[in-house]
């Protein structure tokens, strides 16, 4: 051997390429994970689309163990009605408020509108669920008098266009504030008033923006589980008509996955495969509408986020025209967003303090007397565990493709899909592919592991993405810098450019928490919900606060329990939602000095 | 005020750890013996009521799961628990495990406490489970069902002698509590529960004139009754702990803890 190709080698393995290298893997870990969810759970389904044939699986409309005939037909109608009721109603509410925040809001309210929407977003599914079943099914009751308790499409589609109104919300926010502002100063140059610039000319601007808003919202609705699956009836109807129970795709496995037989468990698992081609199918879609909102040139870029934001409140001439009446609406409708989000809280805050206590909270857990202690342990050990293993993961994920990639590669595009995709898929599916994987195939059995792990996959996304976000806003100087002091890259990143994007890290750990915090449907398929004793171990199975509301209301005799426990969640969705404002004030402060 | 941001980062990052780690600790000084017991969720009432009297005398530790029948005897022949617990006999295709009666308990037939129903028929109700006709000369027109695997529900069915399923109209629920909430929001709506988990949000009607009570379900003029089963592994032997709390439920002293409950003793 050569001394030159000693050298060569020597530099081959050298610390900085050892660390891209790792970067790459840490970052094509996504696309490992989502090929890993869609292989095994096909791999797990193929059972039931050999014994029952593939057509008959998706076209049968009987579902029953008893003789073992799966058709899952009955679940797709549901789902589609139920999504398509939930988009139209939710997707108007949010679309219009999203037009009130950025257009109509006093400039004062804006902040605590956001924070609104933000904590809408952040009340768990099955907090919805438990507000929906004791307070709103009763109430259509007493007005509507039907033929049932309750159950059925009014009640489902009223609830999830409420939780997915801030995901289309702050995503139409978003492209509104990116439309050219000189758009909206030409209209007005041209004679518009406030309003017909508002509706004719920045609503149709920002239109591919408010379109993947839909999609996202789209998505949300069919994969939502916990409180869709309390609210729906799980009837073996079609959801013709408002008060029908039916049965969702997703609800169908919650409802029978406890008891299934082996084939039903696959037919079971087949199920959540056709949802997850949906999602995906979805996610395609997103990437084809999806396009770089540029739009204006060199001399008009500045963009509405960027202007000071007066001149767009002030209305300079008035027309009574249709786009008045509209302007009106869309007050109306934010105040009663605003109204909405305000009554959940009180109304489990008014059902659930009274049962508070000291002993209920932190008192010694047994048989005789379940209190919350299990879960303040078992829900920090889940936090602890998914965040240790998400952390690195996503984090070396954002440096690679915000330090090492090149923009605009297609390795990065690639990544960032699945990503993407990751975000996109429904939490009851990463607890099926958990079940499957982690419970069962690798023998974990229900335990605090498996779900740790499951969820580390939830968060991921969210990582990446907020810390990515912040990588990008170090300025380019400041690494140019530490290279001209002879830093290599390695150190650049680690001492230079890391510390100052420290916000979205910190901003990601709280949004990583809050989801934890909410998500019950992936745990109750992963942990199981034994909530009597303090975990012993990651071995354990163990209920977290959002699985403990569920078990409560399930049992029949501890409601008030249910309602004292999903206030203790409530409170733990503003404080986490005020860190989040919190930390963002602590940054810009420094960006001030 | 750079620090303020890595003092919060650092602190968040450490207490995840600490009490991540802290929460695998605590618990491993103590190791005691653990039985796992899992099935029904009209069983667990009773089963968790047994289960706080026995930890009192004995240092072991009995955790509860609550799904279901079918659940619960699956469990069993998987080996998932220590023992099962069922609400309904044990049917001849679940092989492998055998079933011993805890006590008897009655199916409540139960309506909202303003509907001022407080009787009804058998083959009514059967015809508004079955085809979803109204309840004649009642208010009561819609009927709440639970899911497939609940034994309460087979109960319920094989003695209406129900075999084709329930009528699109009705909803089926997961659990025992989910239909006392929907019938204490809904006055139109009759729901079946286990007696033992009646309260007095919710009331019960007679069924053929005769009330749903103990001394009812006792002499058999009752007709919706069914026993609690506890499913065993058919030719494995249990632990040591789990066979002493499997004495203890099934001896004369658990039995005063059972009839005071309000389920009915076969000792």
């Amino acid at each position: 051997m050569t001394t030159l190709t000693k050298i060569k080698t020597a530099k081959f393995f050298s610390k900085e390429n050892i660390a891209k290298a790792i970067f790459i893997a840490l970052a094509a870990f996504s696309i490992l994970a989502v090929f890993t969810i869609i292989g095994y759970l096909l791999y797990a389904s193929i059972p039931a689309f050999r014994d029952i044939g593939f057509f008959k699986f998706i076209f049968g409309s009987e579902w029953s163990a008893k003789s073992e005939t799966f058709g899952i037909w009955r679940m797709i109608v549901g789902t589609f009605f139920l999504t398509v009721c939930a988009v139209l109603l939710g997707g108007t509410l949010a679309v219009l408020t999203a037009i009130w925040l950025v257009f109509y809001c006093p400039k004062r309210l804006k902040k605590i509108y956001t924070q609104i929407v933000n904590l809408l977003a952040g009340i768990p599914s099955i907090v919805y669920g438990l507000f929906g079943y004791k307070f709103l099914m009763p109430l259509l009751v007493d007005i509507f008098h039907p033929n049932n308790a309750g159950f059925g499409l009014l009640a489902c589609t009223l609830i999830l266009s409420v939780m997915i109104l801030p995901t289309i919300t702050s995503i139409t926010k978003n492209s509104l504030e990116a439309v050219p502002m000189h758009y909206y100063e030409g209209a007005l140059a041209l004679g518009c008033s406030k309003n017909q610039a508002v509706w004719k000319v920045l609503l149709p601007a920002a239109k591919s923006g408010i379109i993947s808003a839909i999609i996202l919202g789209i998505g949300r609705a069919i994969g939502e589980t916990m409180a869709v699956q309390m609210i729906v009836g799980n009837g073996s109807g079609y959801p013709f008509g408002a008060f029908v129970p039916f049965t969702t795709l997703t609800s169908n496995i919650v409802q029978n996955w406890g008891y299934a037989t082996p084939s039903e468990q696959s037919a079971l698992i087949a199920d959540g495969f056709v949802l997850l081609i949906f999602i995906l199918i979805l996610n395609l879609c997103l990437m084809a509408v999806k396009k770089d909102s540029k739009g204006g040139n060199k001399f008009f870029s500045r963009r509405l986020r960027e202007s000071d934001q007066k001149d767009t409140l002030k209305s300079y001439r008035r027309t009574g025209s249709a786009c008045d009446a509209l302007w009106i609406v869309s007050w109306v409708i934010s105040l009663l967003v605003a109204f909405v989000l305000a009554f959940i809280v009180i109304f489990v805050f008014v059902k659930g303090f009274p049962h508070l206590s000291i002993d209920f909270m932190f008192g010694e857990s047994g048989n005789a007397h379940t209190t919350l202690a299990p879960a303040f342990v078992s829900t920090t050990m889940l936090i602890g565990l998914a965040l240790l293993l998400a952390l690195p993961l996503g984090v070396g994920a954002a440096i690679f493709l915000n330090e090492y990639a090149k923009k605009g590669s297609i390795f990065v595009k690639v990544i960032r899909l699945f990503v993407d995709t990751l975000a996109g898929i429904p939490s009851i599916i990463f607890g099926l592919f958990g079940m499957v994987f982690f419970v069962i195939g690798m023998n974990m059995g229900y335990s605090l592991w498996a779900g740790g792990i499951t969820l580390a996959l939830i968060i991921l996304p969210t990582i990446i993405r907020s810390t990515e976000q912040s990588l990008s806003e170090v300025p380019d100087s400041m690494r140019e810098a530490s290279y001209a002091l002879g830093a290599g890259k390695l150190r650049t990143i680690f001492v230079v450019v890391l510390p100052q994007a420290i916000t979205g890290i910190i901003t990601s750990i709280i949004l990583s928490i809050g989801r934890i915090v909410n998500e019950s449907a992936a745990l109750i398929f992963t942990v199981g919900s034994a909530s009597t004793f303090i975990p012993q171990g990651y071995g354990d199975s163990a209920a977290s606060f959002a699985v403990l509301v569920w078990k409560f209301m399930s049992n029949g005799l501890q409601v008030n329990e249910a309602y004292a426990t999903a206030s203790i969640l409530l409170i733990f969705v503003i404080i986490l939602n005020l860190l989040v404002s919190l930390v963002e004030w602590l940054f810009n402060r420094r960006k001030k000095i | 005020m750079k620090k303020v941001g890595k003092i919060l980062a650092s602190a968040l990052c450490v207490a995840t750890l600490v009490c991540g780690t802290l929460g695998a600790m605590t618990g491993c000084g103590s190791k005691k013996e653990s039985i796992t017991v899992s099935g029904s969720s009209s069983v667990t009432p009773i089963m968790e009521k047994l289960a706080a009297e026995y930890e009192k005398t004995h240092d072991v530790r009995i955790t509860v799961n609550m799904s279901s029948s079918g659940a619960g005897i699956s469990d069993t022949q998987n080996g998932l628990n220590d023992f099962g617990m069922s609400s309904r006999e044990l049917k001849s295709s679940e092989t492998g495990v055998k079933g011993y009666t805890l006590c008897m308990d009655g199916i409540a037939l139960i309506v909202n406490k303003d509907c001022p129903v407080t009787d009804v028929s058998k083959t009514d109700v059967k015809a508004l489970y079955e085809s979803g006709t109204a309840i004649p000369d009642t208010s009561i027109t819609a009927a709440i069902g639970r899911d497939a695997s609940s034994g309460t529900r087979t109960a319920f069915d094989e003695l209406l002698k129900i075999e084709n399923g329930y009528a699109t109209s009705v909803a089926t629920l997961a659990e025992t509590g989910n239909v006392i909430e929907a019938i204490q929001g809904s006055t139109n709506s009759i729901g079946y529960i286990s007696y033992g988990s009646l309260k007095s949000t919710v009331k019960a009607v007679s069924l053929d004139g005769v009330a749903c009570t103990v001394e009812n379900i006792m002499n058999n003029t009752y007709a919706l009754q069914r026993p609690f089963v506890i499913v065993l592994k058919e030719n494995g032997t249990l632990s040591a702990a789990a066979q002493g709390f499997y004495d203890y439920i099934m001896s004369a002293e658990a039995q005063t803890v059972i009839t005071g409950a309000g389920y009915i003793s076969v000792k």
